[in-house]
Order: C-alpha cells, then structure tokens, then sequence
C-alpha cells in the first residue's frame, strides 16, 4: 500500500534512480566517445590511399593485405586499427607516422648472420594484426594511432635520420611493421636508393602475395614463429598459424636472409614435440640454413605472473632443432650463454662471438668460416 | 523454544567474533586469485560493508519467533558461507580458466572479491535487527546500543585471537570448523541441548584440515600454473607457494611471483653492473634481489658486510630448504639477514653503508610504494657513507612510453632525482636509478663506466657462478646504457605533469594501478583514469539510499540515516588513514590489521557501551569530539604514526561506537527493529562509500593529508545537522 507521506512510490523511487544511474554511467563514456572522435581527426598527411584491398559494394571494402580479412563498412577500422574505410575506400591512417625510433644493435632483433655487429635504425608505428598476450612492444601495437604521440618521418627522412645515426640498416620493428605495408614499399626503395639495408621484424602474419611485395623491396626478414600449434595462435595470439607457414614458404627465397626466432613460454609453446614438428616443418619447407632462435620468456604484458623459461627447456629445444638439421639454432635471450655464439655447422668451431647486443667478435672471412673454409650461410658485408 | 537474555548476548558476541575473523580470513585468500593492492583490497571491504548493508535493509518485520530463527539461522550459515567463498576462490581459476600466468581483468577481480565477500557479509548485517529486537523485547528496553557493543566486543576478541594466534597457526578450514562448532553450541543451548553432539562433526574437521587444505592446493595449483606445487604456507603476512618445474623453483607470495631460483642468467648483468659501481666499497645493504645469484656472486666478489632484507620476513625460513639447494649461503660470516622491514630498519638503526643496492617488486600497493618515494630515497641517502652508493630499480620501457608509463616512471624518478641531484640511469625494460652519496663522484657515462670496469677485470675470487662471469666483457654494461632509449626517456620525462612520488601522496601506487588497467584495456581503465566517474557514481547512489530512508523512515530518519552514515563514511577512511600510516612506518601490516581491527572494535565497544549507559550523550557533541580526534590522526600523519597511535585509534573508534547508540535512543520511534535496521545499514553504506573513495580518488588525488581533510569538511555538516535536530 503507498505510503500517503512518501516523496514518491517504490516504482518511481525505482525508475528515477535508475535513470540516474544510468546517466552517470553511460555520460562519461558518452564524453568519452566524443573526445575520441575528436582526437580521429589526425593530420591529413597521415592518411594514404591503401593497397591490397577490393571493393564488395555498399560502400563496404574487404582489406587483403593479412589473413583477418576484414571486411568494413564505412568509416570501420581493421583489426590492427590502421586501416580503415573512408568513404567506399581503403586508406592507411599510419603512413609516416612514427611512433618510435632508436637505434639498436643488429643482434637485438635478433638476425645473427645478418651483418654482425651493425647498428639499425629502427622505427615503429601503431597497430598490429594479432594480439599476442606476451607482446613485448604492446603500448605501441594494440594502440590506436591517435592516442599516441607521433612525428612525420616521410620515406626520404627516413633514409636521412638512419644515415645521420650511423646506422647502415633500416629496421621496422617494435608492433608489426606489416601493416605499414605503403610505407615500408616506398620508404625501403628510397633507403635502398640512399645504399641503406631494409629489414623487417614481423609476426609474418600477411597474406603471400603481400609478403612477397614486402620481400622482394627488403633485405632481410626476421618472422616470430610463436608456436606450431593453432591453438596457441588462436587462444593467445588472435591469429592462425598455417598463414603464417604459407608467408614463410612464399618469401623464403624472395628475400635475401630470413631468421626465426621462437619464444619459448613456459606450458603454452615448449613441449619437445611441439618444437620438433616445427624444426622438421622449417627443414623440410624452407631450409636447415634458416638460423632458429629460441628465445627466454620474462613476464610482459598481460603474461606477468609467469616464471622465465628455464635456460634448460630453451638449451633443449636447441638441440632439437639441430637433431632435426637446422644447422644454426640459438639460445636467446640469455646473456653470456655459450649457445648465443655461432659454431660452424662444419667444424664445429667458434665463429662468432657474443657477450650481449654490444660485444661481437666476428670471425666470419668473406663468408666463410676461418678454420675450415666453409660457407656459412648469411649476409656478412 | 526462546532464548534467554544470556544466550541472545552470546549470538552478538560469537556474530562480532566470527565477522572479525572472517574479515581479515578473506583478504588474505581472496588476494590468491586478486592483485594484492589497495584498490582490490578496498574492495573487499566495500563489499563486505556492501553484503552487511543489504542484510540490514532487506529484513521485514515478523513474529518474535521467526526472528529467532533469523538469527540462528545466520549463525549457523556464516562460517558455511565463508567455507564457500575461500574455497570458491581457490577454485576460481578451474571453473574460469585463464591463460597461465595472467591475472583476471580488475573489472573481474572487483566482481570476484563482491562475489565471494558479500554473502558471508549479509548474515552479519542480516541477524542485527531481528536480535535487537528480540533482546528490547526481553530486556523491555531499546537495547540496540546493547547489541552493538557486545557485537564489537566480540569483535576484538576475533581481531586479538587472529591476531596472535590464528593468523600463522591455523588454515582456513580449521578456523571454519572451528567456528562452525561454536555456532552449533550455541544453537543447542538455545534450542534443544542433544544438538550439541553435532559439534563432534566440525571438531573432527578441524583435526583433518592440514591433509584437506595440502590435497585441494595441490590439485588446484597443479593444474592452473606451469609447475608442481612443492611447498604451501601461510605466514603472518600472507600466503607463501613454490612450484617447481624444468629444474628450477618459483616462490609466490600472496600468489604474485617473487623470484626463480636458480637464477645465474639473469644475475649476470645486474651482477656485473652493481659490482662496477663498488669499487672498494665494503659494506653492502642488498633488499628484493631474491636470496639468489646476485647475493652469491656480491659475497664471491668479497663484500665484507652484506645486509640482506626480505621484502617479507617469513620467506627466508618458508624457503630455506629450496635456497639451500641452490646457494648454501646461511653460514657466511659476511652475510646478515634481516627478517624486518628495510624502512623501519633504516630508520631505527644508525649503521651506514658503502652501497645500497635496492630492488623492490613494482609498487603494485601503498606497502611497496614506500620503497619508491622521496622520503625513502632521503633515509637511504643518510645512511650512505660519504663515498657510498645508491642503486634502485624501477619498471622501465621497452621501446615507447605511453602518458600512463611516463607519468607512472616521473612520479619515481623525480622523487630520486630530488633526493640524488647527481645520479645515472639506465634504459631497458628494467631501469636502474645509481644515486651519488655526498662525495661520491659516478662515472661521467657509459664508455668512463666500462673502461672503469674493463681494468678491474677478470675478477678476482672463488665461488663465482660460472655463468655469471665467463666470458664476460664489460662492453656488456652499455647492454644497459643505450643511447638513443635514454635520449627519447629525457625528452619523455620533460613532457610529464607527474608529481614526485611520496608516503604521503602515493602517486606511484595509483599511476601503476592505472597502467596495469590500461594494459588490460579494462573498463576499470574507463572509469579510474579522470577522478570524475567514482565520485558522481557514489554520489548519487548515496542521495538515492538517503531518499529511500526518507521515503520509509520520514524527515527524522533522513536525519539519522544521513549522520550515521557520515559517521560510517569518516570512521572507514580515517581507519585506512591509519592503517596506511601504520605501514609507512612499519612496513607489511597484514597481521597487524587484525590487530588494528581489534583495536578499533574495542574502541566501538568501549564508546557504544558508554553511549549506551550515558543517555544523555547527544550526537552532535560526539560528532564535534570526533572532528577533534581527526586532528589527533592528522598530527599522526605529520610527525609519523609513533607514539600515540594506537591511544589515536582507540580514542577515534570510542567516538565513532558512541554515535550508534546517541542516534538510536534519541529516535522518536519504538519500533526498536525498523530503528536498528535503519541505523545498522545506513553506519554500512557509509563504511562503503568512506573505503571505495578512499583508496580509489582521495588518496591518489589528495593524498592523506587531503584525505584527512575531506574527513573533516564532512563531519561538519553533520555536527551541523546534529545541533540543529538532536541537541
């Protein structure tokens, strides 16, 4: 029965002070909202007509540049949040617009037998296909252009600031340089005009029709295998894994040098089975040259509350791989252990020495190795 | 079937006594599967307050009777409930998977800690009304005052037995039975004696808890983490785990990893860049390195005197036999370990060092914030020699710092920065902070470093790790040293408004929490990044209990309701406030809390008590002493919670328990229940709004002194309001 006194009913009392909460929550994501249209509205100059892509009618556009494929209406972002449709046509929102850049050694990315003991001049953008749990660079890859800070580094300037720094090679790395794809085709052809060396640092995660476009504008290609499971691509990393093999049998051989590196997490990607499969997959499809790097897991990004790789699950794994015939497999990662060096596949000896990124000591001669006159496989000048 | 005055005194008691109990219990295991920070804890007290709420305001009239069964009810099912919620959240990670090593989302981690918290909570409000009026009724008096200093008394009978005895001796499921036991005594003694007998049922349990616990740890830890589980223990100040796996073992606490042994690799470089900084220094204060390589190797290196601090005290003896596998290193006349808390070390002791090497985990709580601030980074700069060295660590930057990582790193390198004028810093995931002591002179770079070094080298010594110092060239230091990353952190840095981060405004503290939110792209994220969305949510739900209190009670009961629950609002934050001083100066509090929360009740008791038999005390009176002893708290937080706290304490909480029995016999009304419920949920929905604002907006935004100040701005109006109404 109502109360006569009451200010209002159990129902009204009920209505407005569900309104009310309504409005406050849903008023600052409504402000919220607003500010991030604001922020959209990016430079111009950013902004490019993209490749790979086709038209499936009502204004909607389908992007072919990686397996996500997204298809998107008007005004639609892709997965990795850089391409995006405006207007019935596919543009680009990153292109010159650099997010990072540092220069790090060579041996840092890692590629081992790719001119040991260079510098790279390395830059990254936002944005990324997939969205790994362990990613390294995350506040760069799983951000939208906008919200973070930039600077306009056009393909020319590009192959400036690099020889500025002293660096002989261009690295795109840090989120996945793939869906830089405009970028790096123009800016790798000016890098290569100004006698730069571009190399890419990618979850090769791409279509092949676009990582041979890529492969054949670059020097070198540094793919992360992070499993050799579909499961672990679709439940930690957003992806597949058989793209990935097919890019990898696509550019190998397009490319000049390609490494793998394989990060080791600790229940999710180390059981010995797993590893051989991969090793005999990279031996059989592409080449016991290919050097493979197994690298020490340390708790990152969404991953914090897991111990590293035991050094004697990655020193496991390295011997996998070489029972398997990958003649140059590495233990990364672990600074100061004797399997970051590189042996002679023939003679077993020391060619190469690393104390970390800054101390190699390489003794590769005109490509060979000094003590037995073998050829081993790289790029050494 | 009626119970007597006695037996419905000793339900008050045993409710008090279990809901102490059951309180701390909580935050211990819930934080099993929560990040042990103040926001998640906060949350378990919201909660908890949030469940006693809505047992207190969800509980209509009926026979004498039924509320008898009410509240037997109630005590029989709050230790089964509470069996529920410890177990359901070791369960959790079972019935919600999660990729290993991942934590739930902070939106997940809020809902687990109301999920698990609230219903234990509900039968502490639900019983309260129904035995105030059974107890009025037999007393023939208004015995809500009764009810709730004896409830309190036993409430600082649970916080003292957990305190000092429960806390390291007895698991969750002894406490449980045990409890379980007395509720089924007192449910015989006051309805048919032969149900005593069931009590042998619980006691058995109790007797059987170690082999139950070790068996459901076991199979839970087994199959949601990367190894076996070899080792689990509860300490004073939390929870201990190791797992073993690929031949090394992983210690846990509070299920956070602390650190992998052996861990030779990843000394290698910190190793190496702490010993080129030592030079000839001889005595050494090493604290959250881990009883690892980087302690051997300094010892090998021939540190004369190297003080080593545990970042919780009881780790040391919980993992003995796994350190020992590794690094025998107890017996070394140059190594002395330190059980205590670094800070309170620093403070008490007069000993000066020639290096100290400080690494504490991420400042993920207001506990290891501490080790963060400029006041920490000022007492290790007093206890350095002239020549001696400071090197601290914080989380770094891979390749970009995003606004929420650059202010997160501002706030501490400017506290270090201020303290440390002359100082180098290092890139990389993990930074490393090298302060100068007054007449120390650091190496102008990183090339004058490794040339430094480079002629110190080979080392010296025996005992060594092999893999620590094989091979080693000093060009390895400039692995620390990278140009380009530390030009990009300065240019960084001068773009940030962070304040330095300091004991009293912990910046840090709520700048990592907002990061970790970020990095899980959490809707929490949404809502704590402005200080705007919390406030007005809480407003407004508070304007709409209060207008449902006038809606049911009239203008007088808005009144009331609206005094009680400021004075539930202030006792709340100030006891925080208190807590938070209590940790500056002393460090880990969790066994302590118990004993503040034992404290606090005793002081509700001592002030319902007092209320209860002075009638004459009026509201708005107390209300003005409390503003008084808010002052008291604020002298706490300016000359350091020493002597005078705990007289702080009891004082701030007798006035706090005076006001519930002043509100409820000045009411006009002789419905005792309808009183009590009005009183008891009101004093609850304040305790919630004072816990989630403090932690969530008034500390990180205004620190304690600030927080303390907007105690006091609140009191006023309802000084205010009391003088006008109830004088």
């Amino acid at each position: 029965m109502k109360d006569p006194d009451a200010l209002f009913g159990r129902r009204e009392f009920l209505r407005r002070g569900g309104r009310a909460l309504c409005l406050t929550a849903f008023g600052s994501q409504l402000l919220e909202s607003c500010s991030d249209t604001y922020c959209q509205s990016g430079a111009a100059y950013y902004v490019k007509p993209a490749k790979m892509w086709k038209k499936l009618g009502d204004g909607t556009v389908q992007c072919l540049l990686c397996p996500n494929g997204c298809q998107l209406d008007e005004g639609e972002r892709g997965i990795c949040r850089v391409r995006k449709n405006v207007r019935g046509s596919l543009f680009t929102v990153i292109y010159s617009r650099i997010s990072a850049a540092h220069v790090d050694p060579i041996e840092k990315k890692p590629l081992f037998h790719y001119l040991p003991g260079s510098t790279a001049f390395s830059i990254a953008t936002a944005g990324c296909n997939l969205s790994c749990k362990f990613c390294q660079n995350w506040e760069l890859s799983q951000s939208n252009p906008e919200d973070l800070s930039a600077e306009q580094i056009t393909p020319e300037d590009l192959s400036r600031r690099a020889r500025a720094s002293g660096s002989r090679v261009i690295a795109y790395t840090y989120n996945e340089p793939t869906v830089q794809f405009e970028y790096i085709l123009d800016s790798a052809a000016a890098a290569r005009r100004a006698g730069l060396r571009p190399v890419i640092i990618s979850n090769g995660y791409i279509r092949p029709e676009a990582g041979k476009m890529l492969a054949r504008s670059l020097d070198a290609i540094k793919i992360d295998l992070k499993a050799f499971t579909n499961r672990f691509y679709t439940d930690i990393c957003g992806g597949s894994l058989r793209p990935v093999l097919d890019n990898l049998v696509a550019i190998h051989g397009t490319v000049k040098w390609l490494e793998l590196v394989v990060l080791v997490i600790p229940t999710l990607n180390d059981s010995p089975g797993e590893i051989r499969k991969m090793a005999a997959w990279v031996r059989k499809n592409l080449s016991g040259d290919v050097p493979m790097h197994f690298t020490r897991f340390h708790a990152m990004y969404r991953i914090q509350n897991l111990p590293p790789t035991p050094v004697s699950t990655l020193e496991r794994c390295r011997q996998i791989a070489r029972d398997e015939g990958i003649r140059y497999s590495y233990v990364g990662n672990v600074p100061g252990h004797r399997w970051e060096n590189t042996y002679c596949h023939n003679c077993g000896k020391m060619i190469i020495s690393r104390s970390g990124f800054f101390h190699v000591q390489n003794d590769v001669r005109n490509g060979a190795c000094p003590h037995c006159g073998a050829k081993v496989p790289g790029v050494w000048t | 079937m009626r119970s007597g005055r006695r037996g419905l005194l000793a339900m008050a008691f045993y409710m008090g006594f279990a809901a102490a109990v059951i309180e701390v219990l909580l935050i211990r295991e819930i934080l099993v599967i929560c990040r042990g920070n103040e926001l998640i804890i906060g949350m378990i007290f919201s909660s908890w307050f949030l469940g006693t709420y809505l047992g207190a305001r969800f509980n209509p009239k009926r026979s004498d009777a039924a509320l008898e069964r009410r509240v037997l009810a109630a005590i029989a099912l709050l230790p089964l409930v509470m069996a529920l919620s410890v177990y359901g959240a070791h369960a959790a990670r079972l019935v919600f998977p999660l990729t290993v090593g991942t934590f739930y989302s902070f939106a997940a981690e809020i809902t687990f800690a109301m999920v698990f918290t609230a219903p234990v909570s509900f039968f502490v409000g639900f019983y309260f009304p129904p035995l105030v009026s059974l107890l009025s009724r037999e007393m023939k008096e208004r015995s809500g005052g009764t009810v709730f200093y004896i409830e309190s008394m036993g409430s600082f009978a649970g916080g003292m037995a957990f305190s000092f005895l429960l806390v390291d001796r007895c698991n969750p499921l002894a406490i449980l039975s045990g409890l379980l036991c007395a509720a089924v005594l007192i449910i015989a003694g006051n309805t048919n004696r032969k149900l005593a007998a069931l009590a042998v049922v619980p006691l058995a349990v109790v007797f059987l808890s170690g082999m139950i616990e070790t068996r459901i740890f076991a199979g839970v830890w087994d199959r949601t983490h990367s190894g076996k589980l070899v080792h689990y223990q509860r300490t004073r100040y939390g929870s201990v785990a190791v797992e073993a796996s690929g031949g090394t073992v992983s210690v846990y606490g509070d299920g956070m990893l602390n650190y992998t042994l052996p861990d030779r690799y990843e000394s290698r470089g910190l190793f190496h860049l702490v010993n080129s900084f030592r030079e000839e220094r001889r005595s050494m204060l090493l604290m959250g390195s881990g009883p690892g390589s980087l302690l051997h190797n300094l010892l090998a290196a021939g540190v004369e005197r190297l003080c080593y601090f545990e970042s919780d005290p009881d780790l040391w003896a919980a993992t003995a036999a796994f350190r020992e596998r590794y690094y025998p290193v107890d017996d070394n006349a140059a190594l002395a370990v330190f059980r205590e808390d670094l800070r309170h070390f620093l403070s008490a002791s007069p000993e000066r060092f020639d290096m100290i090497v400080c690494l504490p985990p991420s400042p993920e709580n207001i506990m290891l914030n501490r080790f963060y601030t400029r006041e920490f980074f000022s007492l290790c700069k007093k206890r350095l020699n002239e020549r001696g060295v400071f090197i601290t660590s914080l989380h770094g930057f891979s390749s970009y710092l995003s606004p929420e990582r650059r202010d997160f790193i501002a706030s501490i390198y400017r506290a270090f920065a201020g303290e440390f004028p002359s100082h180098l810093k290092t890139s990389g995931e993990v930074m490393y902070l090298v302060g100068a002591g007054p007449d120390a002179t650091l190496p102008r770079d990183a090339d004058a470093l490794v040339a430094r070094y480079g002629r110190s080298l080979p080392l010296r010594g025996e005992g060594f790790d092999r893999e620590v110092v094989e091979r080693y060239s000093p060009d390895e230091l400039k692995m620390f040293f990278e140009g380009s990353h530390l030009r990009y952190f300065d240019s960084v840095m001068a773009l940030s408004a962070a304040e330095e981060n300091r004991d009293l405004k912990p910046g840090a503290y709520w700048k990592n929490i907002v990061l970790s939110a970020f990095r899980e792209n959490s809707i929490v994220y949404r809502l704590i990044r402005g200080f705007v969305f919390l406030p007005a949510f809480v407003i407004i739900i508070t304007i709409l209990a209060l207008l449902d209190i006038r809606r049911r009670h009239g203008a007088d009961g808005l009144r009331r309701g609206l005094i009680i629950c400021t004075t539930g609002f202030i006792s709340m934050s100030v006891m925080l406030v208190l807590i938070l001083l209590y940790q500056n100066a002393h460090g880990l509090v969790y066994y302590r809390i118990s004993l503040i929360n034992a404290l606090f009740m005793m002081g509700l008791t001592l002030g319902s008590m007092f209320a209860s038999r002075v009638r004459t005390a009026r509201p708005p009176y107390i209300l003005c002493a409390i503003a008084l002893s808010i002052g008291l708290v604020a002298a706490q937080a300016r000359f350091g919670a020493g002597a005078g706290f705990w007289a702080v304490l009891v004082v701030f909480a007798f006035l706090c328990g005076a006001v519930f029995p002043a509100l409820f016999y000045s009411g006009a009304q002789d419905d005792y229940m309808a009183s009590a419920s009005l009183l008891d949920s009101m004093d609850h929905f304040g305790a919630i709004a004072g816990s989630i604002l403090t932690v969530m907006t008034f500390l990180p935004l205004l620190g304690l002194h600030g927080t303390i100040a907007v105690n006091l701005l609140l009191v006023l109006p309802a000084c205010a309001i009391g003088f006008v109404k109830f004088r």
